[in-house]
Parts: C-alpha cells; sequence; structure tokens
C-alpha cells in the first residue's frame, strides 16, 4: 500500500493550484459551488495550453500517456475552487476516450485535436422521456439514407446543450430486434443541422441548465456514426463506467465546504460561535469523514484504471457514495445556519449569497444523472455482489 | 499511490484465514464468549508457534520484525474470524507501549515472553471512560523510597484475568501529562480484579490498586514521556482496532450474501429482491468506505506519519459502520439470525462491543472537529 503521491504528482498539484490562483486573482474562478461547469473559452484555452486535455490518453492521439492518477490531481484542484471546465470537460473525460477505443481515424484526425484545444464542447443526447433509467428503451430512430442517417425523436435533460458545438446521440438504428440493447448505435451530432430545435427546461434551482432537444428528419453524414452499428449500447455502457468514476461526483460543491467551515468559525449564536456547539462539530466531522472516505474511493478508481482494470462496479459503488456526501452537505450546510440557511442568492443578509439554499436545490439531481442511485446499487449488486437479479 | 496489500502480506492474511478456519472454529468462538477464561491454550500456543504474537517486535527479541502494515492485515483475519485470546491486549495494547520503553532489561525480560505467548500483558489506562485522556487520570503513582505505590481505579481493563504484568499509567506529578508507565505484577497484594460480562463477551475487568507497591525497575516509561507515548500509541490501537472491524464487516456481508442466495421465500430466493439486493450494497457502501479511511490509516501508521485525524476518522465511521452491517443483515436472515445456534449474533455482538469501545463515533468526531481547526 502506498497513499503517498509521488514528488512529480505533488510537483504538479503545487503547479495546478498556482495557475487556478492566477486565475481567481484575475475573476475567472468564482470560487462558487456549481460553477465548475460553466463555459469559458480562454479558461479552457489556457488550460488547453498547459497539457492539461486528454493528458492520459494515448501519445499518438495526442495525449501525454500521463496515468489517471495525474488526472484526478488535475481534477481535484480544479474542483476545489470549482474552475469553469465546461467547455473541455466531456470532451475530456468522455467523448475523447471514446472516439479512441471506437471512433475511426477520420473522426479522430477530426474531433480529437479541437477537443486537446480546448474548443470543442459537446452535449449528450441519451435519455427520452420513455427512456430515463431505461435507457434502452430510446426510440429516437436513424435510417439508413444514401450517405447519411436521418434522425427523429426527441431527447430531454441535456445539459448545456443551448451551448455546445456537438451532441453525443444515442438513436436505434435496428428497430426490428426483440433485443433492444442490440439495436442501437452512437453519432456525433452538429448541433446547429437542420432539424435540431433545443428547448429550454428551467430547473427547479430556477435557472436553465438543461434542455429538451426535439429532432426532425436531421441529417447525419455516416462517417458521423461511431464504433458498430447496433453496438451503440454497449459502448455507453463501458463510457459510462468512466464517467461515474470522477471526483466531480464528490466534489461539485466543494467550495460549499469551504465555506461552511469559515461560517461556523466566524458565526456566533447565543453569544458563542457556532463552532464551539457540539451539534455542529459533529455533523462537520461526520461530512468530513465522508469527503474523505470518497476521496479515497475516487483515487482508487483513477489508481485501478492505471492498473489496467476497467472500472465497473467499482465505479457505480463510488458514485453512490460520493453523492451521498454531496446531498449531505446542503443538507447539513443549510441546518446549521438556520432561517440564514433558506435565503437564496440576491437576498439581504443571505451567506455567501445563497449558496448553501441553492446548492441543496442542486443536490436533488445528483443521485438521479448518470445513473440513480437506485440504477447503481443494481450494477453493484449484480457485477459487485454477483446477486441473482430479479426475474 | 496503491490501494492493495502486496504479495507478501496477501500470503500472510492466506495463511492467518486458513489457521482460523481450522483451529478456530465458531463453536470454540462461541464457546469462549461465554467462558470466563476466554482463552483456549491450543490456539494460543499455536498462534505463538506461527510467529504472530510476535509480528511486531524486534528480531533479537524472538519477533517478526513487521511493520504495521502486516499487524493490520493479520488483526483483519482475526475480526474475520472473531479469534479469541488475549492477543490484542497483549500483543498490540501492551506490545505497542512496550517497544517505546527505554528500560532495556524490562524490554528483554517482556518481549519474548509475549512473543512466545509465555506471558500475557495487558495495558490499563482509561478510568471513567475509554477514550483516554490525561486529564481524567486520578490513579496515582506515589514515591515510597525505592518503590512507587499504586493507587487508583482502572476500567475496562482488557484480559485483566489473565495478564501478567498489566502495564499501568499513573499520575507521578502534578502536571496534566505527569504520567508514568509501570508494570504492575498482577499477583501484588492490593490489587483486585473484577471481571465484567461485556455484551460481545470480550474480557474485560475492572481492576483496583490500593497501594500496590511496584519497584522502580518496573518503570516501562517515566512521567516525561509517559504520556506522549500513551498519546502515539492510542491511535494505533484504534487503527488495530479498525482492521478487526473491517474483517469482520466483510465476514458478515459474505455471509448474508450467501444465506440471501440460498434461502426462498415465494417460490425464489431472496437475493433476487431488489430490496435485498439494495441492502447488501448499502453494507458494501459502508465496508468500501471504511476500508479505505482504514487502510490509509494503517499506511500512516506504517509509516510513522502523524495519523490522529485518519485514525479518529476511520474509528468514527468503523464503530457505525458495523452496526449498520450487522442490523441490515439481520434483517435480512430473518429469525436464523436471531438464534444462538446461526453465527451471525457473534459478529452483531462485537459491532456493539468495539463501537462502544476505544472511542464511539461521538467521541472521533469530536476529535476530527478539533483536527480540522473548528
Amino acid at each position: 500500500m502506498e497513499f503517498d503521491f509521488t514528488p512529480e504528482q505533488k510537483k504538479f498539484r503545487e503547479e495546478v493550484r498556482e495557475f487556478l490562483q492566477s486565475q481567481i486573482e484575475v475573476g475567472v474562478i468564482v470560487d462558487r459551488s456549481n460553477r465548475g461547469f460553466d463555459f469559458n473559452s480562454s479558461f479552457s484555452k489556457k488550460i488547453a495550453e498547459r497539457g492539461w486535455i486528454g493528458m492520459s490518453w494515448p501519445k499518438k492521439f495526442g495525449g501525454q500517456e500521463r496515468s489517471f492518477v495525474d488526472r484526478t490531481i488535475l481534477m481535484d484542484e480544479c474542483l476545489k475552487v470549482n474552475a469553469p471546465m465546461g467547455i473541455h470537460f466531456m470532451g475530456d473525460r468522455q467523448i475523447g476516450p471514446a472516439l479512441i477505443l471506437y471512433g475511426t481515424d477520420e473522426q479522430r484526425a477530426e474531433f480529437l485535436p479541437k477537443i486537446l484545444r480546448g474548443e470543442a464542447s459537446f452535449c449528450l443526447l441519451f435519455s427520452e422521456p420513455g427512456a430515463g433509467s431505461d435507457l434502452v428503451a430510446v426510440r429516437t430512430t436513424a435510417v439508413e439514407d444514401g450517405d447519411s442517417y436521418v434522425i427523429n425523436g426527441q431527447k430531454v435533460w441535456n445539459s448545456n446543450a443551448h451551448y455546445a458545438e456537438y451532441g453525443w446521440l444515442l438513436a436505434r438504428t435496428d428497430p426490428d430486434t426483440p433485443q433492444k440493447h442490440k439495436g442501437c448505435s452512437e453519432f456525433i451530432l452538429d448541433m446547429k443541422s437542420p432539424g435540431v430545435t433545443i428547448r429550454p427546461l428551467i430547473n427547479a434551482v430556477g435557472l436553465h441548465s438543461f434542455n429538451e432537444v426535439f429532432l426532425e428528419d436531421v441529417r447525419v453524414p455516416k462517417s458521423r456514426l461511431v464504433g458498430q452499428v447496433n453496438r451503440g449500447f454497449y459502448q455507453i455502457m463501458e463510457q459510462m463506467d468512466y464517467e461515474r468514476a470522477g471526483l466531480e461526483r464528490l466534489m461539485q460543491d466543494y467550495p460549499l465546504y469551504k465555506h461552511l467551515l469559515q461560517y461556523v468559525k466566524e458565526t456566533h449564536r447565543q453569544g458563542k460561535p457556532l463552532s464551539e456547539d457540539p451539534q455542529v462539530r459533529d455533523q462537520i466531522a461526520g461530512l468530513e469523514v465522508e469527503f474523505q472516505a470518497g476521496h479515497l474511493l475516487c483515487y482508487r478508481i483513477a489508481w485501478l484504471i492505471d492498473q489496467g482494470q476497467l472500472p465497473g462496479y467499482e465505479a457505480a459503488l463510488c458514485k453512490a457514495c460520493c453523492t451521498r456526501f454531496k446531498q449531505r452537505l446542503a443538507e447539513t450546510a443549510t441546518r446549521i445556519m438556520g432561517p440564514y440557511g433558506q435565503l437564496m442568492p440576491g437576498s439581504p443578509y443571505a451567506p455567501w449569497n445563497g449558496e448553501a439554499p441553492e446548492t441543496y436545490l442542486w443536490s436533488r439531481s445528483y443521485t438521479l444523472q448518470g445513473g440513480t442511485t437506485e440504477i447503481l446499487k443494481n450494477i453493484v449488486a449484480r457485477r459487485g455482489l454477483q446477486i441473482a437479479s430479479a426475474g | 499511490m496503491d490501494f492493495n496489500w502486496n504479495e507478501e502480506q496477501k500470503m500472510l492474511m492466506d495463511m492467518v484465514r486458513k489457521f482460523f478456519e481450522k483451529e478456530c472454529p465458531m463453536t470454540l468462538v462461541k464457546k469462549m464468549m461465554t467462558e470466563p477464561e476466554g482463552q483456549q491454550i491450543d490456539l494460543w500456543e499455536k498462534m505463538a508457534e506461527l510467529g504472530l504474537l510476535g509480528l511486531l517486535f524486534e528480531k533479537r527479541y524472538g519477533g517478526g520484525e513487521a511493520g504495521f502494515l502486516e499487524l493490520a492485515a493479520f488483526l483483519e483475519e482475526t475480526g474475520r474470524a472473531m479469534a479469541p485470546g488475549p492477543f490484542f491486549s497483549s500483543m498490540v495494547m501492551a506490545g505497542l507501549v512496550l517497544a517505546e520503553t527505554d528500560n532495556e532489561a524490562l524490554k528483554a525480560k517482556l518481549i519474548p515472553a509475549v512473543c512466545s505467548g509465555e506471558k500475557i500483558l495487558t495495558l490499563a489506562v482509561g478510568e471513567e471512560d475509554d477514550l483516554w485522556e490525561a486529564r481524567y487520570i486520578q490513579t496515582r503513582a506515589e514515591r515510597a523510597g525505592d518503590d512507587y505505590l499504586v493507587t487508583g481505579r482502572k476500567m475496562f481493563v482488557r484480559d485483566a484475568h489473565l495478564a501478567d504484568p498489566i502495564l499501568v499509567a499513573a499520575r507521578a506529578g502534578d502536571a496534566e501529562k505527569a504520567i508514568t508507565v509501570l508494570a504492575v505484577d498482577s499477583t501484588s497484594p492490593g490489587i483486585k480484579i473484577t471481571p465484567l460480562r461485556t455484551i460481545s463477551g470480550e474480557k474485560q475487568c475492572e481492576v483496583l490498586f490500593d497501594r500496590v507497591k511496584v519497584p522502580a525497575d518496573q518503570i516501562v516509561v517515566q512521567e516525561d514521556r509517559g504520556w506522549a507515548v500513551i498519546e502515539k500509541i492510542r491511535p494505533r490501537i484504534i487503527i488495530a482496532r479498525c482492521a478487526q472491524m473491517i474483517g469482520g464487516m466483510e465476514r458478515v456481508l459474505d455471509m448474508t450474501i450467501r444465506y440471501a442466495a440460498e434461502r426462498e421465500q415465494f417460490g425464489v430466493p431472496i437475493s433476487s429482491f431488489q430490496v435485498i439486493q439494495h441492502y447488501c450494497v448499502d453494507m458494501l457502501m459502508d465496508l468500501e468506505m471504511s476500508r479505505y479511511l482504514t487502510y490509509e490509516a494503517a499506511w500512516r501508521a506504517n509509516e510513522g506519519l502523524p495519523l490522529d485525524k485518519e485514525a479518529s476518522m476511520a474509528k468514527a465511521l468503523c464503530s457505525d459502520a458495523f452496526i449498520r452491517i450487522a442490523e441490515k443483515s439481520h434483517q435480512i436472515h430473518g429469525g436464523i439470525g436471531f438464534t444462538d445456534e446461526y453465527d451471525l449474533h457473534v459478529y452483531s455482538k462485537h459491532a456493539k462491543g468495539w463501537e462502544l469501545t476505544l472511542g464511539n463515533g461521538f467521541d472521533h468526531r469530536a476529535i476530527v472537529a478539533r483536527e480540522l481547526g473548528l
């Protein structure tokens, strides 16, 4: 066992920290929860210039073959201050690795350099009104027509679809097969294509973060089919193991955690600091225990990938633990702040301009996106504990 | 980073697991839980022969010179087997203190005897509670010529009924931390040992000292350093206990998954029900979170790094997690798990006993809060 980082890794962490500090000083980073996926092209370009996109990809695809633990260190520091990673995040984490695994040479040549430059933004077009946890029920169709596929259907919960240049689409290419998971394919869709209509959905926080996307006779060149026809569902399941594995599942609200610690030290109730209240101390220490355990689980996933193992159930388990922490953080923070914990952004006297209640509202989504906790538990039961599945 | 045991540690765990499977069946574990002595000489001697009782100690005293991670690996298996016997008192609690002494004569006399199992030692620190704070130590060691006279009351002293000597932390001066540790001959006049009856059958005693004479050469650590030694070893003892809890939790989960696959109701195995599956995954989440907090803390102990916060995080979670795991397991097992014949109660009793000793979740979260600078 070895829980320390190498001297190179420690140096790297320092380097990242210094860079991020400089970005805080110029106001690019606002150090507030839930801002880590903001779109900021100059920030993404700066990250790209430093070689911090695709750093764990193979060299022949423009990566540096650095370890996933290294990448996790980068994420760790970026998430601590919620640096705006929105543009490059999806390409770096998911799309690039998927293209490296399944893409054609032409697709790699077109998209990987753009991702590495911090210029390619993607949204996911997976879920549908009738296909949530049961993703395989997607009904959006992709029908061959000459050198194109013609797409028809409706997608939903598409975060950042109103900003993203490309959509990563799952659609049905074989409507007749009774084995539904063997009839789907993946495509890269230009979000500006004719026939794409993006309709905003306002979330419970009151913000426009996700969308409905309507696809009406949208033509996608055949060259934009990713991987094998009708293997799309399997490919997505494998990508999901990467999607679930990251520290972002734990640290999306890390600024709130820092601010909470500061708040209890600085805020007096009944003549003494909140931090002297044994209940407050117990609650916060409980958060710390959960946070540190989740942090270790995330680094363990990165380490497993570095050992050449594909994290399957481990990633699902990790996400279930981490998102539970994030929800508890917002619950605890609002409760400790008492009546001030309900004061929303813009309200007089709202601590940290309402970060806690705003995060509390956001936190309902954490155990839903990327697989609900219940679906994750099904995966862990089946793949991790080898318990017979129902039916 | 490396989150795994190394090959040697895996071999050690495998060897210990097989040893306990053969030499320490559940029938023996249950018998020892209810018997006042709680010690099976045959098993004890075999553990000594395998070198398990001397793992931590220097080779020149007959030990194995293993690191703390090897100790944790061994202890994880003892928790899995719920192995009875005073090894935790003797080799871990007293052993860690002995390793810190500069009393060479005492070291040369006691450590080989701990390694060979010939002597059983224990450590008596706590009085009001089992969390060990210097200001609550009232037991006094007063100078009387060449000797000390020890007077006071120690509680929850593990295996005191078997131990000789008992290493006792006693106040030797007025300063808060002026605590000395003495090796007290447990047959000395003035000692009264009263066994307690614990939920887990773990053997703990009240030990009363009434002007018990202890020669000066029995000082393990002088008062200038005594409390520093206790503070150094306390998190290590806590991590050692966490390692046992990890083994115990893992065994409960294994037992539960197997039972759920075998047990049929409504014409199908109950493991086919999602609610049962999710309970099992909840148990695994608790286990894995506890596991890596414990391993990191054990690694820190191995490397000699500061570990007060890490040890307390591990014990805070292990304490609560083992309870939750045991309770879920009882729910899944139904009536059979509530019988004396079935093995589950052995684990759920230890989950409760180990939650409440060496500091519970509240106690350790208080330490974590302090370490966070609150």
